[in-house]
Order: structure tokens, then sequence, then C-alpha cells
């Protein structure tokens, strides 16, 4: 395994833990363990009970769950089988949520005007392995142009 | 590498439909922002406690066996959930039996309103009326930072809660009123508390709303059932 496939399968680890962890206090009914304590980034109960921290019935969390997990997956069958298709999966996966989160970010900054810093940190491990999965596809990039470049 | 490329677009396309998606949901599946109009009716609460039960700053018998501490922001959710659903349940179950009283402290923390509701309710207890206004705020939740709680909407809870508004307007004025929610702030953070609801029985202390059964063991425990 390479060391970017070790570290986008260390962030969506970390990923997966953290939106099972915010998924599981949601649907319980519990506060994340946040608070002031944390100064500006102890604002999860106004995050949490913001009308962005799901869409329609579905919890944010809950789409982290899944995407991390997707992510975590894709990651560890390219590292070892390394075909094209599980890369552009793994790209797809990777960009799409980089996205979204940059979304909930600007969501976080401009809308709520309050920082949970289980969702920054969640969003760290997707905007790291969206990183990651960059510099495999230009090293994968580089190789290919290498192979079908005609000899001199 | 088109495969790389088509995948790299989508996945793009995907997450800014996703963000769009995300904004859209907002108007729909948010709270109701409260109304500003001057119409606004306090909803009235759950609990109405029986005369001599609710005192000072707490629910139930001054001597009961068994004291629950209860840290809370008047516009936390969980709080309401808690304030609208856990405390009526208990005092059903214990408060009207003599065997549990549960006092309440502030722990305000969301933003100013959370601050102006926790004076108003001090304002309250000056009028031996702390608890009607404490159940009435969390009646009356709607969201944090919006409007729920500004200074007109909580005069008209203060009124449906039954307190002279005139004195109550003088109380709230009072900076030594402020000075005394901040220090409960403090002393919340003085014992360790990170957010609100938390319970304290004794030496047990928890963070957000247990299970029924959890709650009613320990309870029991204390009780020495």
């Amino acid at each position: 395994m390479s060391r970017s496939h070790r570290i986008s399968a260390l962030a969506s680890s970390v990923g997966v833990a953290v939106s099972v962890y915010l998924l599981s206090i949601r649907l319980i009914g519990v506060p994340a363990i946040c608070g002031p304590a944390l100064g500006p980034f102890g604002g999860c109960s106004k995050v949490e009970a913001s009308a962005w921290s799901s869409i329609g019935p579905i919890p944010v969390a809950a789409i982290g769950v899944v995407g991390s997990a997707l992510l975590l997956v894709a990651t560890i069958l390219h590292a070892r089988t390394r075909r094209e298709d599980v890369l552009a999966v793994w790209l797809f996966a990777a960009l799409a949520g980089a996205a979204i989160e940059i979304g909930l970010i600007a969501i976080q900054a401009f809308l709520i005007s309050a920082w949970c810093v289980w969702c920054l940190l969640y969003g760290s491990t997707v905007l790291v392995g969206a990183a990651t999965v960059i510099s495999v596809v230009r090293s994968y990039a580089r190789e290919t142009r290498d192979l079908t470049r005609p000899p001199r | 590498m088109e495969l790389i490329r088509r995948a790299a677009l989508s996945g793009i396309v995907v997450g800014v439909v996703g963000v769009i998606v995300l904004f859209l949901a907002n108007p729909f599946g948010g709270t109701p922002a409260p109304s500003m109009d001057g119409s606004f009716t306090p909803v009235a609460p759950t609990l109405t406690p029986a005369a001599g039960l609710a005192t000072d700053h707490g629910l139930g018998a001054i001597d009961a066996p068994v004291v629950l501490t209860v840290w809370t922001d008047y516009q936390c959710p969980i709080c309401g959930t808690w304030g609208n659903g856990v405390e009526p349940a208990l005092y059903e179950r214990y408060v009207t039996e003599g065997k549990l009283r549960i006092e309440h402290r502030h722990y305000s923390f969301l933003g100013e309103e959370s601050f102006a509701a926790a004076v108003g309710a001090e304002c309250a207890a000056d009028q031996d009326k702390f608890w009607a206004f404490h159940s009435h705020l969390f009646a009356n939740q709607a969201g944090e930072n919006e409007g729920a709680f500004s200074a007109e909407r909580l005069r008209k809870i203060a009124g449906a809660a039954g307190l002279d508004l005139v004195a109550w307007d003088t109380c709230i004025a009072d900076p030594a009123v402020r000075t005394e929610v901040d220090a409960d702030a403090e002393e919340a953070k003085s014992l360790g508390i990170t957010g609100t609801p938390t319970l304290v029985l004794g030496e047990w202390q928890q963070s957000g709303i247990p299970s029924a059964e959890d709650l009613y063991a320990r309870i029991d425990e204390a009780l020495g059932n």
C-alpha cells in the first residue's frame, strides 16, 4: 500500500468513526461531547439543531457514514488491484464529498455562524482524502503517459 | 484516462448538486422561524405543578430525599425535550410522591437569547414564579437566536406565566441579575460541564438525556429501592 493509500485509508477510517458517532448521538438524542470549553469550535448544539443537519428525514451524518465507508473501501480496493475503474469510483466519491464538505463548512461559517469541532474534523478527513486521491490520479496519469509515449 | 476524467467531472457535478440540495432543503426541513409580527401568543407548558411543589429554582418538596440537579440552556433543543417531556414524567412518577426534587441551574452558552431567557427566569424567581416561567420558556422554544426569546416575546412569556410585568421589567435591567446568570455558567465550567442538559444526581453526572429506564433506576437506587 502506497503512502497516499495509507493516508486516505486513515482519513476515511477517522471519517467513518466521527460520522458514526455524530449519527448515533443524533439517534439517541444526546448532545455531542462539545460545548463552550472548546471555544469557537464548541457550537455543536447549534449546528446540530440547525436545519442543515439533515436533508429531509436523512441526517447529514448518515450520508457521511456512507461516503466515508465508500472512500475507505475504494482506497483499499485500489491499493490491492490498481484498477482504473476502482480509481474512477474513488475519485468520483472523493470529489463529490469534498465539494459537499466545502459547502457544509461555508454553511457553518456564513449561515449558522457556529463551528462544530466534530464536523470540522470530519470535513478535514474528506478533504485530506480528496487530496490523496488527486495525488494518486496524477501518479497514474504520469505512468500512463510514460507507457504510451513512443520510445526514443 | 477518459474514465478518470469523466469520474472527476461527475464527482464535482454531484458534489455541487449535493450542496444545492442542502441549501434548498433548509426552508423545507428547518424549524420554522418564530413569528415577529406581534401576534405571538405563548404556548402553555405541558406541566403545571400543584401548589407548593414549585419553590425557588426547584420542583418538588424541599425535603425530598433525592435531589436531581439539571443544568440547561433555554435554547438547547435537547433541553426542550427534557423540559417538555422528561420533567413532566418525573413529576408524575416521583415529585408528586414527595420522593424527588428537581433543581434547575443555568448554563446559558448558546447566545444572547439564552442569556436573556435565563435573566428573565431569575427575575421570575424573585416573584416565586421561576418554574412557571421556566416551563413556559421550554414550551415556546423555536430555533436559536432567531428571535424566539427576543425581549418582546420574553415579556409576553412573562405575562403568560403570571408575573408582575412592572417588577419584572425593573429586575431584568438589573446588572446584578446578569451577574448571577454568569456565575452559574462559571460554576458549570468549574464542574467540567461541557454541554446541556447535564444531570447531576449525587456522584453521578451525565450530559444528555439517559433512557427512562436508566434514569428511573438511578433515582430508585438513590431512594434506596
